[in-house]
């Protein structure tokens, strides 16, 4: 069995889009509070990138917001017996279900710590992030890290030619690369210090990054 | 669902990152609220180091996530924050001290009894009931006796009772104030306060004094004495 279609799955990946893509402010923060509602994690990624790199503040509050109601969601399903309304299902079952899903889940490139790390550097991975969440989206059948490091490629093309607000600090690395060595080393060693062992696109945007200053 | 350690992890450092670097005071103070609500003592360093915000929003956010997190770390910072110009946030420091059960504050806090903005004085005095320490009577009956703002006043009467009700010689002492107020004070606000004290601790002694003030020229203070019969003959 390949597929098993998950509603709840397509409905978040849907909002995720809408929150990155969308133009419209309003539109955005609804789509941060439903994904609040729905206190999935597998929207973390995409609030977390939100949060950090919105132009609209009201956006921003409200990604922090759905991320909080994330986070309490499972302490407080800790406390009560059983969630009341949401389905319960293990990773297990999920990876049974759907091989693609487990692989978005060995993805989070997560920092720890890192509040001595430069800003130009925190902001980067913050766009990395955002910029992975939005291509796994994409392309949720990806499976090697030759497959996503095309669909990278594809995607960073197309940030060179787009004034994105979003990618302040990676369209620089991608448009100068020789300019920015040091910084994208950082980068790099940042995103290896929490590399995730099967996370096909973590080992995909190095291969990505050190093509750029070879 | 359980979330990884590195989901917990990714919501954290959003939370982090939005509270030291994003323009918006209103989404840093949403940050902060967010490490409050949370209430993990990993976040006591970084919302101090969020005490020198330039907006006082966030400030004011800030101390009061310390008290809901309630790390004794933070009790030097916010007994510095309760002589803060700006009297909001001395009168959150002044709750989130409360919270926090911080004897170590009691000495900055009776200061706040005296101070000339009402809202602080009443604050510092919500946080010695909490805190309930005895030492805190002295000042507390002084206080009591001068004030003028009714808050205020509800307040100092509200941290007695919390005080009377877990140390011995307070609660006689106090007691003995409060009926001589009730018998000889000529300020109504002050009679009605005290009866209002001797209703809380439900004393069955103090009927006589209370039946005494049906008399009582002032209906406010025959209005808080039919009420403290009430709880004193339960």
């Amino acid at each position: 069995m390949k597929i098993t279609p998950e509603p709840k799955f397509g409905v978040i990946q849907l909002l995720c889009r809408i929150l990155l893509d969308d133009r419209d402010d309003r539109v955005r923060r609804q789509a941060a509070e439903s994904l609040g509602k729905l206190s999935d994690a597998r929207a973390i990624l995409a609030l977390s990138a939100a949060a950090a790199g919105d132009p609209a503040a009201q956006v921003r509050i409200a990604a922090v917001e759905a991320l909080f109601l994330i986070s309490n969601y499972e302490d407080s399903n800790l406390m009560s017996d059983k969630p009341k309304s949401q389905p319960t299902f293990s990773i297990q079952q999920v990876g049974n279900m759907n091989t693609g899903d487990v692989e978005i889940k060995g993805d989070q490139i997560g920092i720890q710590q890192n509040y001595n790390t430069s800003p130009e550097i925190q902001a980067t991975i913050a766009e990395l992030k955002a910029t992975l969440a939005e291509i796994q989206t994409k392309h949720p059948a990806i499976s090697t890290p030759e497959e996503a490091l095309v669909a990278i490629d594809a995607e960073f093309t197309e940030v060179k030619q787009t004034d994105s607000y979003k990618l302040v600090h990676l369209r620089q690395f991608i448009l100068e690369p020789k300019c920015h060595i040091k910084a994208i080393k950082a980068t790099i060693s940042e995103i290896s210090k929490h590399y995730l062992e099967h996370s096909v696109w973590a080992k995909a945007i190095i291969t990505y990054l050190e093509n750029l200053i070879d | 669902m359980t979330l990884t350690i590195d989901e917990r992890q990714t919501i954290w450092d959003t939370f982090c990152r939005t509270l030291t670097s994003d323009v918006n005071p209103t989404v840093r103070a949403k940050a902060a609220e967010a490490l409050g609500k949370l209430g993990n003592p990993t976040f006591t360093p970084i919302l101090l180091d969020a005490l020198a915000d330039r907006s006082p929003l966030v400030r004011h956010t800030v101390i009061q996530s310390l008290g809901k997190i309630g790390s004794t770390a933070a009790i030097p910072a916010l007994i510095a924050t309760l002589t803060e110009e700006n009297s909001e946030l001395s009168t959150a420091a002044a709750l989130a001290l409360g919270e926090l059960r911080a004897e170590a504050a009691i000495p900055a806090l009776l200061q706040t009894l005296t101070a000339p903005t009402p809202s602080i004085r009443s604050s510092g005095a919500a946080a010695l009931g909490q805190i309930g320490s005895p030492t805190a009577v002295p000042a507390l009956l002084a206080a009591w006796q001068i004030e003028s703002d009714s808050t205020a006043i509800a307040q100092i009467i509200d941290a007695l009772a919390a005080i009377m009700a877990r140390d011995d010689t307070s609660n006689q002492q106090i007691q003995t104030i409060a009926k001589q107020i009730v018998t000889r004070s000529t300020n109504s606000k002050l009679r009605q306060s005290a009866v209002i004290l001797l209703g809380k601790i439900a004393l069955a002694d103090s009927i006589p004094d209370l039946l005494e003030l049906l008399k009582d020229p002032d209906i406010n203070v025959v209005q808080s004495a039919i009420e403290a019969l009430g709880n004193a003959a339960a």
